[in-house]
């Protein structure tokens, strides 16, 4: 076996000083043995790539939501998706009653809950707070009790997600009066994706 | 104004500070991640659920004002240790019999799918799963473009180890895919 056969792969990776690089090169130009080697090498590397195209193409079909994810970047709010049927969801969202609360709550109500769906997927609410991620699922189970409680007279009455968000994060302080709340339809496609989002008041 | 809509628009200065960053690392780093995390065995809603969590935990990490050098070593750290922690599905590629997983993997008929040979493609998939975990790592990971360093970090292994472990495994599956 050739002497430059176990630098070949640092080579073709672009890992190897300059200086190396140019004997490996120089080598290559002499050594058809090495030159075989080098095509295979670079073949399963292609290879390789293609595999893992090929397994993700056949796993991921459906594309994320983006826009969820570029929203949440810019206003920190907790967008709670849940996968029911397919169809619509509806969302209420209204003022945080304590502006020194700093962590969005999302409540589903019982009835709206399947089976066989966790009540909460927390990794698609864009604000964690103070609170660890992996926790967040019994953080919000949580919530939901307290914020149902204090909510008693909105029955929903169809599959639902109510969204809670602290008005500071959304408006400046002052500007949203306490009393006003709003109401958000959010409609999630086939895929879970949000298809969109209707704010009123 | 009862049924009325309006645009979702925020205040700037509500802005988390770096996700002009992570929007644009989103866009460049969310695909190879999702190859990546497919590959170690995850299904397609895992590895996305992952890789949301991933950013998440980026803006968190930016918006903390914590070290912003490698990202995209740190990225792929981070969806490796939340992969391993769903052992139920993490390596489950590659620890059921091949048979099994061909139904389910192989021969699902895709565009994608049969743009590469059957037969082609069912023995790299067995050529990958003779490999050792970390030969299987370091390809996938150098599959998605990372340096050595990178994989070393993203691993917890020295340079030098992942430089032998991917000549190691590039020359294993070359030796047995094209005789």
């Amino acid at each position: 076996m050739c002497e430059y056969s176990d630098r070949l792969i640092a080579w073709l990776d672009e890992e190897v000083p300059v200086e190396e690089a140019a004997v490996v090169e120089g080598h290559l130009v002499t050594c058809g043995t090495c030159r075989e080697s080098l095509i295979a090498y670079r073949g399963v590397s292609v290879e390789i790539k293609a595999y893992c195209q090929a397994v993700t193409d056949g796993e991921v079909r459906r594309p994320v939501a983006t826009w969820a994810f570029a929203a949440s970047s810019v206003v920190a709010i907790a967008v709670a998706v849940v996968i029911w049927g397919g169809f619509s969801a509806r969302a209420r969202v209204k003022a945080w009653p304590d502006p020194a609360a700093s962590v969005a709550t999302v409540a589903i109500p019982q009835q709206s809950e399947p089976k066989d769906l966790e009540p909460l997927r927390p990794h698609h609410s864009a604000a964690y707070g103070s609170v660890a991620p992996e926790r967040m699922g019994r953080a919000h189970r949580a919530e939901t009790a307290t914020t149902r409680a204090a909510d008693l007279n909105w029955i929903p009455a169809e599959p639902s997600v109510e969204i809670v968000v602290p008005a500071d994060t959304v408006f400046p302080p002052g500007v949203v009066p306490d009393g006003i709340s709003f109401v958000a339809d959010l409609s999630i496609g086939a895929d879970g994706s949000a298809t969109w989002l209707r704010w009123r008041r | 104004m009862s049924g009325d809509s309006f645009p979702l628009v925020f205040p700037y200065g509500h802005l988390t500070p770096g996700e002009d960053e992570v929007t644009a690392l989103y866009g460049e780093l969310r695909q190879p991640l999702l190859r990546y995390l497919v590959c170690l065995g995850l299904s397609g809603d895992d590895a996305q659920d992952i890789v949301q969590d991933a950013f998440l935990s980026l803006q968190q990490h930016l918006a903390a004002g914590r070290a912003n050098r490698n990202i995209r070593g740190w990225m792929f750290r981070v969806a490796r240790n939340r992969a391993r922690n769903r052992r139920r599905s993490y390596e489950w590629r590659f620890a059921v019999p091949l048979d099994a997983e061909e139904a389910s993997v192989a021969h699902q008929a895709t565009p994608e799918r049969t743009a590469i040979a059957q037969e082609s493609f069912r023995r790299l998939e067995q050529l990958i799963r003779e490999l050792s975990r970390n030969e299987r790592e370091c390809l996938f990971l150098r599959a998605e473009g990372l340096r050595y360093r990178e994989i070393g970090e993203v691993l917890g292994l020295p340079t030098s180890t992942v430089a032998d472990t991917v000549a190691r495994a590039v020359k294993k599956l070359a030796e047995s895919y094209h005789v």
